[in-house]
């Protein structure tokens, strides 16, 4: 029998480096009996995998690793493992796994690298286990049934998302994103980007007699701060079922304007075209992007007839009247089950409106109060029927008092009565206000 | 091994030094028995109970494995070779270099022989 002592104070030096690299799967775990070497390694660590250091036999020689499935008293390492080590050695030069038995694909997917290009994996991989690795690997926190309880779909929308998160028009590359495109085509099923970036302002250049008020500001600045286009990558996702965008700017700190929250026009444009296009889209929400009336009609009005929308958002815009008259359009020439354009300015700039019929919708309780709030500035609004819409008691009373108070005053105004209907009530579920 | 003058031992009989590979397509290897017996097909073959004909001709037909890729078996030769001289050595033990054209072949060869 050997004396390994010497030659363990030899090996010292070498261990820090070999017990982190030490992670082939033929037992080159570090033993936790050794004062020297660094803390076990317990749980199997996908890293690059290959033979131990040839010095540390020795110490594997006398070494027994309870519960480790993969450790073997043999030294040698079988060709089978030496041949499985190589291929997930090069597996991003030479991508053999189908070829292979179920079980010697499933090694090779336990040990690959989730650091390994997408270009290589994309199509490849199905395994789950292997995506949830990649995932885990890239961000902390993972809520996987949020994207269908599938990594992979997990990992390429959050990829993809991060990519359009911090995708600056004019400097970035766009081909960074459409070559994902093929890649990521048949596993994205939602798109939910909650900032877009707007292009790098140079230093504006001041034409000669022009003052540096806001108005010339905005005219000049205005073709140059579109934001990324859709276009191209709502026709690349063969699969997108939901859009969810808002037209923001986190983070910018000390560095706050309003002009990075422009939602532009041509911004608007290229989205409505890219949404009527897509064929699959099913869910769609722009909120808190600054839509006006404008921009909600070009975009309701791709929206007409669409095989297969259900659900439409543009809550917290600054949607006026004549955008609520399009949605309801809307409303009548799609599938839409849900339409949702809460805090808008609907009602508090309205003027023309004088009867709104809400009866069996789902409105509940902060519909009402919505409801309410707009009502309270509303002079016009005679009749209001709100009947089985679940709003609370409360509103309904409010919004009772105010439809009265206008009443009256149109009938103060009137110079023919029997132009106003008499009879005029918001009815409740329960209590008639009158 | 052509050039030498030796005389090798025959393939027959149970104490016989050579054991001879037939592959599917007729090719003959004639190996070391005790580098063979590194695998545990072949060892099984050739010291399982008593009906094989392998056992008495020390032949072993492998129907299985073709030898058009002649690279394989030169690997798999060298791993016999390999595993028989590293196996309770205390010498420093080299890494097995496995040529990236052949891999997924010669595990497949590999898994067969149990090796």
């Amino acid at each position: 029998m050997q004396d390994t002592v010497t030659t363990s104070a030899l090996l010292d030096p070498s261990h820090s480096s070999v017990s982190t690299q030490d992670k082939s799967s033929t037992g080159g775990h570090t033993s936790s009996t050794s004062p020297q070497l660094s803390k076990p390694s317990i749980t199997p660590v996908p890293a690059k995998s290959r033979n131990p250091h040839p010095r540390a036999n020795i110490r594997r020689m006398r070494r027994i690793i309870a519960e480790d499935p993969e450790w073997s008293l043999a030294i040698v390492p079988l060709l089978t493992e030496l041949c499985i080590q190589h291929i997930i050695r090069n597996f991003q030069k030479n991508p053999i796994l189908k070829q292979m038995l179920p079980e010697h694909q499933q090694k090779v997917l336990n040990h690959l690298s989730p650091d390994l290009p997408l270009a290589v994996t994309a199509n490849l991989i199905d395994n789950e286990n292997y995506w949830l690795r990649c995932c885990m690997h890239r961000w902390p926190v993972c809520h996987v049934a949020h994207h269908g309880g599938s990594w992979k779909r997990m990992f390429f929308e959050r990829h993809l998302e991060n990519l359009l998160k911090h995708f600056i028009p004019g400097t970035t590359d766009p081909a960074v994103i459409l070559d994902l495109l093929p890649l990521c085509r048949n596993y994205v099923r939602r798109v939910h980007v909650d900032q877009f970036l707007p292009p790098v302002q140079l230093p504006a250049q001041l034409r000669p007699g022009d003052q540096s008020d806001s108005g010339s500001e905005g005219e000049m600045e205005e073709p140059t701060v579109d934001h990324y286009q859709l276009g191209d990558l709502v026709a690349g996702l063969s699969h997108l079922e939901e859009l969810d965008l808002v037209y923001d700017v986190k983070d910018c700190g000390m560095n706050f304007e309003w002009n990075l929250f422009l939602f532009t026009y041509r911004d608007c444009l290229s989205l409505a075209a890219a949404i009527k296009a897509c064929h699959t889209l099913k869910i769609f929400k722009l909120t808190r992007s600054k839509v006006d009336d404008d921009k909600a009609r070009i975009i309701i009005r791709s929206l007409l007839d669409h095989p297969v929308l259900e659900e439409l958002d543009l809550s917290q815009n600054l949607i006026g009247d004549r955008g609520a008259r399009g949605a309801a359009k809307l409303l009548s020439h799609s599938r839409l089950r849900v339409l949702n354009l809460a805090n808008n300015q609907v009602l508090a700039i309205n003027t023309t409106l004088t009867s709104i019929n809400l009866s069996c919708n789902h409105i509940g309780l902060d519909g009402g109060k919505q409801l309410l709030e707009g009502m309270s500035d509303n002079k016009t609004l005679l009749e209001f029927d709100l009947r089985l819409s679940d709003v609370a008691q409360e509103s309904e009373y409010l919004i009772g008092q105010a439809l009265y108070a206008n009443q009256e005053a149109a009938r103060q105004r009137a110079l023919n009565p029997s132009h106003f209907m008499s009879t005029i009530t918001a009815n409740g579920p329960e209590n008639s206000v009158g | 091994m052509d050039g030498e003058k030796k005389t090798y031992g025959g393939c027959e009989g149970p104490d016989a030094l050579y054991v001879k590979l037939i592959l599917s397509d007729g090719h003959e290897f004639i190996v070391k028995k005790e580098r063979a017996l590194t695998s545990g097909t072949i060892k099984a073959m050739l010291s399982g109970p008593g009906q094989f004909a392998e056992k008495e001709a020390d032949e072993v037909h492998f129907r299985e494995i073709p030898s058009h890729v002649p690279s394989k078996v030169y690997a798999l030769c060298m791993y016999f070779m390999y595993k028989v001289r590293y196996t309770n050595s205390s010498t420093e033990i080299p890494e097995f270099p496995v040529a990236p054209e052949i891999a997924l072949e010669l595990l497949m060869a590999a898994n067969f022989l149990d090796c």
